[in-house]
Parts: C-alpha cells; sequence; structure tokens
C-alpha cells in the first residue's frame, strides 16, 4: 500500500473516488433528462393523441349503435305518444378531457365528435329508418341517457340525447 | 472492514475490476487517470443498453398501437348496414333476421337500396350466399361484417276432404296459410270446429285462413256432396350468410 514517504499524493488520491461517483451520478441525471425530455416531448405526446383518437372513433362507433338500436319498430296504425329512454355507457373522457357528441342538423344523419384536443375528430353516419324525424341534443361522456318519443304530428319518432334523463327529455 | 489508507477505496476495488478486465496490474499504479474513471466505461455500457431497451420497448408499443388500429368509422358502418339489411322492419324481411326469398329477388332486380341505409361516397355490397344482392361502387378490400340470417319461402301443399263424411283432413305441421276451395253441396268447412266457410248461403270463392304455425290444424266439411280442396301454404327456411363489405 501507500509508503509513507509520499502522504502528499496520497491526499491528492483522496479526491479521486469522489469525483468519479460525482461524475457517474451527472452522467446518469443527464441521461435520465434526456431520456425523459426525449419521451415527453416526441413520442408519448403522439401516442396519447393516437390512442385517443382510436378510442374516439370506437366511442363514436359505439354512440352511433347505441342510437341505432334505440329506434322502436315502425308502429302501424294508431300511434300511442310514449316515450323511451336508454341508458347509454361511454368513455368519461378522451386524452383526459371531456368530449360531446352531437348530431349534425343538415339535413344529413350524422353524429360528430367534438374534442378541445384537434387530433382527436370524427363523424359517422347513422343508418335510422325512414320513421326518424330528428335526433336533438347532445350526449356527453360517461353516462348519458337516449330518449326516443312519439314526434307531436304523430308520425315517427324524434331522438332526443342527453346527460340525464330530464335533460334529454326535454 | 480492513484497515486502510485514503487510496483504499479506489485503489483495491479499481484493481481489482482493472485485473478483471484483464489489464496488467503492473500498469495500474502507472497512469493514474485510467485508474480514477474506470467506472465510466462500465456506466456507459450501462447506459448503452439502457436506451436499446428503452428504444425497443417505444418499438413494442408501436407495434401494439399499429396492430391495435383499425378503421373503427368503416366497421361502425358495415355493422349499422348488416343490421338494418336483416331488421324486422325492412321490406324484404318477414322478421328480423328472416329474409323473404321472392321480396330479395325483387330487391335484387330493382337495385333499390333500404332506406337511409348507407353513406352516399362509401361503395358497398351486400351479398347473401356469395350471390350479389346490392352492389354500389366497387368495394375492394375494405370491411366485411357477416349476420346469419333465413331465407323463407313458400312451400305449397295440396289436399282435400270429403263432404259429408267423417274424414278428417290434418294439414301439415308449420302451416302458416290455408286456402279453402270448396265445390258441391256444403254446409259448412271447419278448421278445428271453428267454422271458416258457411256453404248455407250459396257457393262461395276461395277462403283464406291463417293459422299458427304451430297448431297441427284439423279440417273437416260438411254437407251433402262434394269435396273440399285445400291448399296449405307453409314457410320453408334455409340459412344463409348476409355479407356486407364496405370500403369507404
Amino acid at each position: 500500500m501507500a509508503s509513507r514517504g509520499i502522504d502528499r499524493r496520497g491526499d491528492e488520491r483522496a479526491t479521486t473516488p469522489m469525483i468519479a461517483k460525482s461524475l457517474e451520478a451527472a452522467v446518469i441525471i443527464l441521461f435520465i433528462g434526456v431520456a425523459t425530455s426525449g419521451l415527453y416531448a416526441g413520442v408519448i405526446p403522439e401516442y396519447r393523441s393516437l390512442t385517443a383518437a382510436e378510442v374516439g372513433d370506437r366511442t363514436l362507433a359505439a354512440a352511433g349503435h347505441e342510437i341505432e338500436a334505440a329506434v322502436p319498430p315502425e308502429g302501424g296504425a294508431t300511434t300511442i305518444e310514449q316515450e323511451a329512454a336508454h341508458r347509454v355507457s361511454l368513455p368519461t373522457t378522451l386524452r383526459a378531457e371531456p368530449y360531446h357528441i352531437v348530431p349534425t342538423n343538415d339535413g344529413t344523419r350524422r353524429i360528430e365528435l367534438r374534442h378541445p384536443h384537434r387530433s382527436i375528430e370524427g363523424s359517422r353516419t347513422l343508418v335510422l329508418p325512414d320513421h326518424v324525424v330528428a335526433v336533438r341534443g347532445e350526449l356527453p361522456g360517461g353516462e348519458g341517457w337516449i330518449v326516443v318519443r312519439t314526434a307531436p304530428e304523430g308520425d315517427g319518432v324524434i331522438i332526443s340525447l342527453g346527460g340525464d334523463r330530464e335533460e334529454a327529455a326535454e | 472492514m480492513k484497515r486502510c489508507d485514503s487510496g483504499c477505496h479506489g485503489g483495491v476495488r479499481v484493481v481489482a475490476r482493472e485485473r478483471w478486465l484483464g489489464w496488467k496490474r503492473r500498469t495500474a499504479p502507472k497512469s493514474g487517470s485510467a485508474r480514477g474513471q474506470a467506472n465510466l466505461p462500465v456506466v456507459a455500457v450501462a447506459l448503452i443498453v439502457l436506451m436499446a431497451v428503452t428504444g425497443m420497448t417505444v418499438a413494442m408499443a408501436e407495434g401494439a398501437v399499429l396492430s391495435a388500429e383499425r378503421d373503427a368509422d368503416e366497421r361502425a358502418l358495415a355493422v349499422a348496414t348488416a343490421n338494418a339489411f336483416v331488421d324486422g322492419d325492412a321490406d324484404h324481411t318477414r322478421r328480423a333476421n328472416v329474409l323473404d326469398a321472392e321480396a330479395l329477388a325483387e330487391v335484387q332486380a330493382d337495385g333499390e337500396w333500404p332506406a337511409g341505409a348507407v353513406d352516399d361516397d362509401a361503395a358497398v355490397r351486400i351479398s347473401a350466399s356469395e350471390r350479389v344482392v346490392l352492389e354500389r361502387g366497387d368495394p375492394d378490400g375494405g370491411t366485411t361484417v357477416r349476420r346469419l340470417a333465413k331465407l323463407a319461402s313458400d312451400e305449397e301443399w295440396i289436399g282435400s276432404v270429403a263432404v259429408g263424411s267423417d274424414e278428417e283432413l290434418d294439414v301439415p305441421a308449420g302451416t302458416t296459410a290455408l286456402e279453402i276451395e270448396p265445390d258441391g253441396s256444403i254446409e259448412a268447412v271447419r278448421v278445428d270446429g271453428r267454422v271458416v266457410v258457411d256453404g248455407t248461403h250459396g257457393p262461395e270463392g276461395t277462403t283464406e285462413v291463417a293459422l299458427r304455425p304451430e297448431r297441427n290444424a284439423t279440417v273437416t266439411a260438411s254437407g251433402d256432396h262434394g269435396r273440399v280442396a285445400v291448399t296449405a301454404r307453409r314457410e320453408r327456411t334455409e340459412p344463409v350468410v348476409v355479407e356486407v363489405t364496405l370500403d369507404g
């Protein structure tokens, strides 16, 4: 081991392990920093949007199927004023933000997904029989209601969407 | 722990590692710099391994995301179209999931789409048992949705019963309608004891009687003489696979 004549050198050597450890620590902290910021800056938001867009598409499809399934068969000669409510359950949020499913009222029977983030959007045609007069209201994420009522004119049904039953029934 | 000098930590451990790395022990004390930071190459190797693992994980995640992706919109439309096609409300169905063979042939001939069925800019093909019923555009690939349904056609069975005898005519099981055509001097024709033709007010033409398919009815005729011709209609069904291919 170290001889007594070169004590001074031994003192200098004592700093070596400290420097070595700090260097290692610095390198690793730098690596973690670079890796984390790299992932969070590029890969993770991209995947979040990608996944949310896919879930959004499926949510829209599911909402459409729920609306299509809620339509009762066409009545016979007599029409009784009636109302039927169906509860639907959709994902509460997409990309951690609330969203709405809204029917477009431009003559075509479509529903649209509205979300604050631009990567999540979509619309889909509803396959509805002719006796559906109108689709109204909006379906929020989470629990929603689809209320089917006979139209005031007596021929056909109106589909109303809403966050709760009273809202949809209005 | 063994007592040692200040250089012990760096010295002993580094020497040991240098020996492990195959370095000559003699060189160690000479080059102080090589000895001091010998941990760094190991750290670098560890980081490279870590980076490789991270890269592989990201690649795997990418693969998982890509393989989970499908055209949800197209599929939803195809499912909805298939549902509408086999719905009991449609013109060419007798009830839900039972297609009427005659009406289906008409639909095929007219090429008239069920109301509000499909998006105009999507190419769609609906086929039943690989026979194309309706087609618009030329769907290439796209999404295919299959539904198992039944194709119903009517089958006729003809029988007759003599008037004024105790003869009873059993109509075949599953009969949904009877057509009764009396000939001769008839008082009454009964189906399961219920009078369906009253012959006391002169001869009548053909009488149609609807029956429940689960009932096994018997036809009897009373009167002087003659015969009653009975035509029974029953439904014959065969399974059919409805395929909706949508490419939009």
